[in-house]
């Protein structure tokens, strides 16, 4: 979808001593709104390609051997010791080596992980694994720029807890221009090992362990999709930051114009023309902030077994009756921008004086109706992504109907309208 | 007569009534007040083995899974150490013993992350750590980052190497593994829920801990004392006891927990004995002019921190400790408890 500029701004608060010492500033659980700006320039979420056979990890294995039986390799976490005791469903879940083979087994991990405020880690590795998967030099380096800056950075977004010379050595490689494939993967080692030794094991007496392990039979049998597709976690995470984006795009838009050419008492623009102008936006914003307050809640609990289809039944009655008229107006918004803007000297001086970044109306006001095809696209998506016992389908498959009806009631004719 | 022996009964009986009722009162408010311990610190200070030590104290130790965990931790720590002891003999310029030679250069082809491990190779562990060259690499450790822990569990090889190994307690106190993100336990201590929140120390998890400030009853912040002549792990530059410092006073002060009152754990104070005899504290601290013993350098870190955190809303009270020490972490937290309880009952009234 055609999305119009990103307003800049400050991604990152900071306050002189904390930074040094790694601490951040903000003085409580960031609220939705810092967490926008927070995350603003970010398409943090990678969609993790976790290949089925891919080994993560070198085995280690002494060269010398020479007793009878007893040189298999020990590997860290849960032993078999313990099954023959108590016997597990899930007997080949055991290592974390397994959990990552599998995109799925890595959203119950990764949900767990959320909940510990580590998923740094878990972030950091599909990331990595997505840069090597990469051939294009180009492509590489800007991925790999782009994982320099959010986890390896002093106060990046995402920093991993690795050691100075790991990290430098990655950083210096990088700055030398010799990106290569394996680049990443000292650090990578340095990260399965921590989250091996210390995360890991209470995973396995997670809730979410349980739930996967109830998963793990259909994970197996390939009833869900296993491979290289899009997770649906990495759908959701991708679409949330979407509408935050909108979300701070729109309150930007309102607070910067629709603000200051409202008042004056209609000096500059007759409220008629106001209305005319920015219709429903005030509206539209503050569902924005509803919705996009439910998904956070479900960013949040996110799991594998989490809908989303629920949220845009929840929400029919303010889809349909905010977004159909405000397409329907918007023939007329652009008409009234045109005459009373745009050849308005005084209305023009006035945004001139009065917002000093450059800020695009005509695509700024065209951002609500992009909302329904990115709805859509979303939707359409997630169904891609969920297996047919997923019971999110269901609701999927409805929200879908529902936006198609919608979007059939928005005019024909209005000619700047989207294109998915 | 009779009706006024009555009276002074029947008076006795409603104060000792009410006296019994406030105690009532008194330890309901105690266990329904959640109290939350939050430990703080610099990386590798000591926080989680206070944690292991309250599994101990206050639930019933170790899982079975927990000690296999620790089982295999341990072991391929050793390997990793004796990796980094022959390391550190090829530095230092040292002779191995003829017939190790072969062994070692099979140590030395190891990855830098070892996680996991042979039956053999622990054999071939326990033979190298006995060879005069690794033995005076360790005396010169402080020239290479090892493990504060590794002197422990090298001494421990043969335990470690035979083949029904299981951990102890105390290796388990001792194995370091570090944490990254935070640990919430919820534990009960004499009738009152504690939650401890444990968290990681090194800079980028120092990030998450704000979020962990809210409802704190008591800050208990750890430093390991010997530190002071070490860099840190994330930028190997900066002392880590100037560091530990440093974060106490913006910790300490941040709005949420400058009023809350304040334990310093002053950690690891074995291995600072050791250190202090061959380690001139000056050198680290040149702001120091006592003389380089114990009691006095002690004394002077004591003052630095308490300095930085004084002020007149919180108590701070100071406790020198070795973490893996179970009686004298049982000594500290039963100075905890009473701490708490008199600050339940100060704001309620009864004091």
């Amino acid at each position: 979808m055609s999305k119009p500029q990103p307003i800049q701004t400050n991604s990152t608060y900071s306050m002189g001593n904390y930074q040094s010492l790694g601490l951040s500033s903000s003085p409580k659980r960031p609220e939705l709104s810092q967490e926008f700006k927070k995350n603003l320039n970010e398409k943090t979420k990678s969609k993790s390609k976790a290949k089925t056979n891919s080994k993560t990890k070198p085995k280690t294995r002494s060269k010398k051997r020479g007793k009878k039986n007893s040189q298999t390799d020990e590997d860290l976490g849960p032993s078999k010791e313990i099954d023959v005791e108590n016997p597990d469903p899930v007997d080949e879940m055991k290592t974390i080596d397994d959990v990552l083979k599998h995109h799925i087994s890595i959203a119950y991990f990764e949900a767990y992980l959320i909940q510990s405020q580590s998923q740094e880690n878990i972030l950091f590795y599909q990331a990595v694994k997505k840069f090597q998967s990469i051939r294009d030099p180009e492509q590489m380096r800007e991925e790999a720029d782009k994982i320099i800056s959010i986890y390896m950075a002093e106060n990046g977004k995402y920093e991993i807890n690795i050691d100075s010379p790991t990290k430098r050595k990655a950083i210096n490689t990088f700055q030398d221009g010799k990106v290569t494939k394996n680049i990443f993967d000292e650090s990578l080692d340095h990260v399965i090992h921590l989250m091996k030794t210390d995360k890991f094991i209470s995973f396995t007496k997670s809730p979410e362990y349980k739930e996967l392990s109830k998963d793990w039979y259909r994970i197996k049998n390939s009833m869900m999709p296993i491979g290289p597709e899009t997770p649906r976690n990495g759908i959701f995470q991708e679409f949330y930051s979407h509408e935050k984006e909108y979300s701070l795009n729109l309150s930007t838009f309102i607070d910067r114009i629709c603000k200051p050419l409202s008042q004056d008492n209609g000096a500059i623009m007759s409220q008629e023309d106001f209305k005319k102008l920015f219709f429903n936006i005030q509206e539209i914003f503050n569902f924005s902030i509803d919705f996009l307050t439910d998904l956070d809640e479900k960013k949040r609990n996110w799991n594998y077994k989490e809908c989303v289809g629920d949220l845009f039944l929840k929400f029919k009655h303010n889809l349909k009756t905010l977004y159909v008229p405000y397409f329907n107006n918007f023939k007329i918004a652009l008409q009234t921008f045109n005459e009373k803007i745009i050849h308005n000297k005084s209305a023009l001086n006035f945004l001139r004086k009065h917002i000093t970044k450059d800020i695009d109306i005509e695509s700024m006001l065209n951002l609500p109706n992009l909302q329904l095809d990115a709805y859509k696209e979303f939707i359409d998506k997630m169904i891609h992504a969920s297996s047919e016992f997923h019971p999110d389908i269901q609701y999927l498959e409805e929200a879908k109907k529902f936006i198609t009806r919608t979007q059939s009631r928005c005019l024909k004719t209005t000619s700047t309208s989207s294109q998915a | 007569m009779g009706n006024k022996n009555l009276k002074k009964k029947r008076k006795e009986e409603i104060a000792r009534n009410e006296l019994v009722e406030q105690e009532l009162k008194k330890s309901d408010l105690v266990q329904k007040q959640q109290v939350k311990l939050l430990i703080l610190g610099a990386g590798d200070s000591g926080k989680s083995t206070l944690l292991k030590q309250m599994q101990i104290l206050y639930k019933d130790g170790f899982s079975k899974e927990d000690k296999q965990l620790y089982r295999n931790v341990i072991r391929t720590n050793i390997i990793t150490y004796i990796k980094i002891l022959l390391k550190g003999v090829q530095m230092l310029d040292l002779k191995l013993h003829k017939s190790n030679e072969k062994i070692a250069e099979d140590f030395l082809n190891l990855p830098d992350i070892i996680d996991s491990f042979t039956p053999n190779s622990i054999l071939a562990s326990k033979q190298l750590w006995n060879d005069p060259a690794m033995k005076m690499s360790f005396e010169k450790r402080a020239q290479f980052q090892l493990a504060d822990s590794a002197g422990y569990f090298l001494d421990n090889i043969d335990r470690i190497a035979s083949e029904n190994y299981k951990p102890s307690d105390q290796d388990i106190l001792n194995c370091r593994i570090s944490t990254t993100g935070v640990k919430v336990v919820e534990f009960l201590v004499n009738n009152q829920p504690w939650k401890v929140v444990d968290v990681g120390g090194q800079r980028s998890e120092r990030k998450k801990w704000i979020h962990h400030f809210d409802d704190t009853t008591l800050l208990i912040y750890v430093v390991a004392v010997n530190e002071y002549d070490q860099k840190l792990f994330e930028d190997n530059t900066t002392n880590r006891l100037h560091e530990s410092l440093k974060l106490f006073e913006t910790t300490a002060n941040n709005q949420f927990l400058s009023n809350k009152n304040c334990v310093i754990l002053f950690n690891k104070t074995d291995l600072f004995k050791d250190k202090i005899q061959k380690v001139n504290f000056n050198k680290c601290f040149e702001d120091f002019k006592g003389s380089n013993n114990y009691e006095e350098v002690i004394k002077f870190i004591k003052t630095l921190f308490v300095k930085a955190g004084k002020n007149t809303k919180r108590s701070i009270f100071v406790h020198y400790s070795c973490a893996t020490n179970t009686n004298e972490i049982r000594f500290v937290f039963d100075a905890v408890q009473s701490t708490i309880l008199e600050n339940i009952l100060k704001e309620q009234g009864f004091m």
